[in-house]
């Protein structure tokens, strides 16, 4: 992989995790593709610019070098207003396509051969009252391999020019800074400006600069730019080495505005121990409020009224009819009816308020303009919204554990209840024949039998009521038995549930953040090699 | 009067400078102020006093070097390395050289000019920040400048920029271009397109002796033994000096047009600034509008749960009513036989302790969630609103706390919620007083009877019967009627609607608290400060009448 593809590779990646962080990525994917498109562009041809201020020689240099007059030159200030490139005449066919992609428009040609595969380009103006010029010049930059800066002694401590450098300090290896108008300095002048300028360029972060004292009036250095300009080695490399360098800048950038830096690996943006903390917060507080040993609670409640349905006495039948039919029975036991109305028992603050709590400490660590989209990324937005819908669904994944069961069991009490029922009521009937019966009319005498001194139907009576009693009192044990164990069981699915819900939600996205971080600083790395 | 105009008109100028909430728009308030201090106050006080006159220009133009012909002597180095001027000097005749700028160094020079003061000051274009903001507060001094600029410079985009100010303060002017070609044609080329961009500045009348001239200077026209220009090409502007030297009234003439001229422009100036405010103003109210209207919706939300009751926790209130319906307090619900029976019974139980300061306490820590949830919300939804305005952003950038409810907002809730809750508790005990039931009552404590009240004001029946759907409704059920038991029907009805009242006042002044964050991270607003501008520079300008 070449050092190019690989910031390109790297640039990528960045983009991709910036958007991960909500980060507005325009301008480093307006790079990319900026990046892209310039290397679609086959040929050798090298696009070097010639920018600066109003006066300092631009034009006059270009002319200087082709020794003939390819660029107005006038007194007045602005002269240049529309760019315009000086290429070798066989080149001008290849080259059309990458200038008309660079912006310029006039193409002026010549023949000297040993300047082919160069286009050289007088830039309009920077810093006159012709705010248009330096629109132009701005929109040029970034789509030309290579910058010559021309200054002059007036003008090489001007805040515009070296506003422009400190931007583009790291193109500065391949600047080169053209220092005009020498012929008016002497020898010991020259070197002074020299030095003072090239102290000036270190303190816009240009470390090693390439300063050229020349003269476009009377042309001195001219013949020594012009074999440098057709010497130069190996286009194809610098032109890499540019977009390269631009590939890495962008991500710098995207880098900053996510607040990290080469330097020093993102740390979490929650500490474990304080995530933990919240986490355990926002559960409790959620198992508050879903309360899952109520639900047990209605769940036994409701058990023991499920056997009471199957296998009650007759008595308690008709008692539990009639309470059904009140709506008591709802109230004291809806177990399932409980579960799923969690939202009205209770404040979402308790689940809710720890995890803002440590999000918005989190926010604070990062760079102003991050936070706003951060808040996005992390899904601070809509937490309750995802908080509700996650513990709706741990709710209704236990919402089959909290139907009371029913058992064979009960059901067979049941039928032994209505069979102690109808003994009992045969009893009372016998009974009430022989008290109520037609005493006039004997119609037949029939003894009444005996058990042993007691008579038979007081036997059956007392012997119905207390095996319904001992059956009853049976089927109670047996479904608080069962009661129990499925209350236990609907408790610890609801909290289980709840505890895996509540937590994952939560801090699922700031699990994504995170790793969106450590990849942006993964592909600064890389970037830098 | 006028000077005291002036001096308002300064005091508001610091007002706005400190308000501003750019860099951009706080250098323009104190530039304005430096103006009105350091040139309208003590010009409009002595029309005599010496008249001050700075050469302005880019770096590397030649002010040094016209300095020095000035001055006929080698005052202030010219030189290569740029910027040359690092430590202005001022020139004045040992009578005039007192107090003038603390920044510049003072040559007193008895051959100076008397009655003039003239400075040569360091450049506005070149990378030093210190140069610039020293060279565009001796403009706002300048009763005279000296605008030195060449063939190189004169359509450059930031000297026009100085000197729009100096068309706007209206401040005399004399003109040098230096460097001119030797060429004539080029020459006048040059003049002529010069003269164009000047006239269409608006500056070509605004010559010290009337129309403005350029003095162009060709480049070499220099006498190196003084370090100056060449006396020869500079001659109208020496001239000049002389004449306003030499004849006291012509001096007075050009300080006197000065004033005027800056007194008529300080309307527009001040009107950019009002303007401005005003704008920021409107941005801020508006801001501060969205907030408003965030916290009303947050508000609103939680007194809607408070009145429903479902911000409790059931487990709080299953405690709370297992506790009436068995504890030392059943008595009071029931009656008959089952009075007497309750009675019994609790002579043979031993009672757990009623669960009163931890309900209470569960249920201060269920209202704190649930505020400082809406609180949360509130904050954020004001936050986001604000990160889409450029005033919101810069006042969000130094507050991230404002991102979600204060960090004291808990704190304080709770504290004024005790103190809620003790005010329940001695109402109660007032109230009880007057009743018979209250001897028994009163020896359950105090305690428990407050929280029951509380929590009649948390959830109450509404019309409920007790057999709805729901602890809360049975809870308020069975805590209603025990209160009613004990403090009659229409006291307890009463007695709840004011606990409520001063309830929701509490939480809407933790509301509005919270929201006072958002006023205060961008700064107090004063609302007639653009018309107060707008008012003393038009005194001002109508004193220049009476000059």
């Amino acid at each position: 992989m070449t050092a190019l593809s690989e910031s390109l590779a790297a640039l990528a990646e960045g983009i991709a995790a910036a958007q991960d962080l909500g980060l507005d990525t325009t301008d480093a994917e307006r790079t990319a593709d900026l990046v892209e498109q310039r290397i679609g562009f086959a040929g050798n041809t090298y696009v070097i610019a010639l920018a600066g201020g109003t006066g300092v020689g631009k034009s006059s240099l270009l002319n200087a070098l082709a020794e003939s007059n390819v660029s107005e030159v006038r007194a007045i200030r602005p002269t240049t207003s529309r760019p315009l490139a000086w290429v070798e005449e066989n080149d001008r066919q290849e080259v059309e396509p990458l200038l008309e992609w660079v912006g310029v428009e006039d193409v002026v040609d010549h023949q000297h051969r040993n300047l082919a595969d160069v286009a050289i380009i007088d830039l309009p103006d920077v810093d006159s009252v012709n705010l248009g010029h330096r629109a132009t010049v701005d929109a040029l930059l970034p789509r030309i391999d290579a910058l010559y800066w021309v200054v002059d002694p007036e003008k090489y401590d001007d805040e515009r020019l070296h506003g422009y450098l400190r931007q583009l300090s790291a193109h500065g290896d391949r600047m080169v800074f053209l220092f005009n108008k020498a012929d008016r300095l002497g020898e010991d002048d020259q070197r002074l400006l020299a030095e003072d300028f090239a102290r000036r360029l270190s303190t816009d972060g240009i470390g090693r600069s390439s300063i050229r004292m020349l003269s476009a009036r009377d042309g001195q250095g001219v013949a020594d730019l012009r074999r440098d300009l057709a010497g130069a080695a190996d286009r194809k490399a610098a032109v890499a080495a540019k977009l390269a360098t631009d590939a890495a800048t962008a991500l710098s950038e995207v880098a900053s505005k996510a607040g990290i830096e080469a330097e020093t690996p993102p740390t979490s943006l929650v500490e474990a121990k304080m995530r933990a903390r919240a986490s355990q917060e926002a559960v409790t507080g959620a198992l508050a409020v879903v309360d899952p040993a109520g639900v047990g609670r209605q769940v036994r409640a409701a058990v023991q009224n499920q056997a009471r349905r199957q296998g009650g006495s007759l008595l308690v039948r008709i008692l539990a009819l009639l309470s059904s039919l009140t709506g008591t029975r709802r109230r004291t036991a809806d177990p399932e009816g409980y579960l799923m109305n969690w939202r009205r028992r209770g404040s979402l603050g308790h689940i809710l308020n720890p995890v803002r709590r440590v999000v918005t400490d989190a926010l604070a660590k990062l760079p102003a303009g991050a936070r706003t989209p951060a808040i996005a990324a992390l899904g601070m937005n809509d937490l309750e919204a995802r908080l509700v819908s996650a513990i709706d669904q741990a709710t209704r994944q236990s919402r089959e554990a909290a139907r009371p069961p029913r058992s064979f069991l009960w059901g067979l009490v049941g039928v032994i209840q209505l069979a102690l029922g109808g003994v009992l009521l045969f009893a009372i009937a016998w009974y009430l024949t022989i008290i109520f019966g037609p005493g006039g009319i004997e119609v037949a005498t029939v003894e009444v039998p005996y058990l042993g001194p007691v008579p038979v139907p007081l036997v059956l009576v007392v012997a119905s009521l207390v095996a319904s009693f001992i059956f009853g009192a049976l089927l109670s044990i047996h479904a608080g038995w069962i009661g129990r164990r499925q209350a236990r069981l609907v408790t610890a699915r609801v909290t289980a549930a709840v505890e895996s819900t509540v937590s994952d939600t939560a801090f699922a996205p700031l699990d994504r953040m995170d790793e969106a971080r450590r990849r942006l600083h993964a592909a600064l790395l890389q970037s830098r090699g | 009067m006028l000077p005291q105009v002036l001096e308002d008109l300064s005091a508001a100028l610091a007002r706005r400078a400190l308000s501003a909430p750019t860099r951009e728009s706080r250098e323009q308030a104190e530039r304005l102020r430096t103006h009105v201090d350091s040139y309208l106050l003590p010009r409009a006080s002595d029309l005599a006093a010496p008249l001050f006159v700075v050469i302005l220009g880019s770096t590397g133009s030649g002010k040094s070097s016209l300095f020095n012909a000035l001055a006929r002597r080698a005052v202030s180095p010219s030189g290569l390395l740029r910027p040359t001027t690092r430590h202005p000097v001022a020139l004045a005749h040992p009578d005039d050289s007192i107090d003038i700028h603390p920044d510049l160094l003072v040559v007193s020079d008895r051959a100076a000019p008397k009655g003039l003061v003239i400075v040569d000051s360091p450049d506005f274009d070149s990378v030093e920040q210190h140069n610039r903001q020293l060279a565009l507060d001796l403009l706002e001094k300048a009763d005279l400048v000296i605008f030195v600029t060449t063939v190189t410079r004169y359509a450059d985009q930031v000297p026009w920029l100085v000197l729009d100010r100096a068309r706007q303060r209206g401040v005399p002017l004399l003109m040098v271009i230096n460097r001119m070609p030797v060429d004539i044609q080029d020459r006048t080329e040059v003049l002529a397109d010069y003269r164009e961009l000047l006239e269409r500045g608006g500056l070509d009348n605004q010559g010290a002796f009337g129309d403005l001239e350029v003095v162009s200077v060709a480049e070499g026209a220099l006498d190196p033994e003084r370090d100056a220009l060449g006396a020869e090409p500079i001659s109208p502007i020496s001239s000049a000096i002389e004449k306003l030297r030499s004849d006291d009234a012509a001096r007075r003439a050009v300080a006197r047009r000065g004033l005027i001229t800056a007194l008529e422009g300080l309307p527009g100036g001040v009107e950019q600034i009002a303007d401005e405010t005003e704008k920021e103003q409107q941005a801020t109210a508006a801001l501060l509008e969205e907030v408003d209207r965030a916290y009303e919706r947050g508000l609103r939300k939680l007194l809607d749960e408070v009145e429903s009751g479902d911000f409790l926790r059931s487990e709080v209130l299953q405690q709370w009513l297992d506790f009436v319906r068995a504890g030392p307090l059943a008595r009071f619900l029931a009656e008959g036989v089952g009075k007497i029976a309750a009675t019994i019974r609790n002579l043979f139980r031993t009672e757990p302790p009623p669960p009163a300061p931890p309900v209470r306490e569960a249920a201060f820590s269920d209202l704190v969630a649930s505020a400082r949830r809406h609180a949360d919300d509130a904050a954020r939804a004001s936050s986001s609103t604000w990160s889409g305005e450029p005033l919101g952003d810069r006042a969000l950038a130094d507050r991230p706390d404002l991102l979600a409810a204060g960090g004291d907002f808990d704190e304080r809730l709770r504290e004024s919620l005790a103190s809620w809750g003790e005010a329940i508790g001695s109402e109660i005990a007032t109230l009880g007083q007057q009743r018979k039931a209250w001897a028994q009552a009163a020896s359950v404590g105090l305690n428990v009877l407050g929280t029951s009240a509380m929590i009649a004001v948390f959830v109450h029946t509404g019309g409920l019967t007790g057999t709805e759907v729901g602890i809360g409704a049975a809870t308020a059920f069975l805590n209603q009627k025990l209160l009613e038991a004990i403090f009659g029907e229409a006291n307890v009805a009463a007695f709840v609607k004011r606990a409520r009242s001063r309830l929701t006042e509490l939480l809407s002044e933790a509301f509005q608290r919270d929201q006072a964050r958002f006023a205060a991270a961008v700064g107090p607003m004063e609302k007639d400060l653009p018309a107060t501008l707008r008012r003393l520079a038009h005194e001002a300008r109508a004193g220049a009448m009476t000059l």
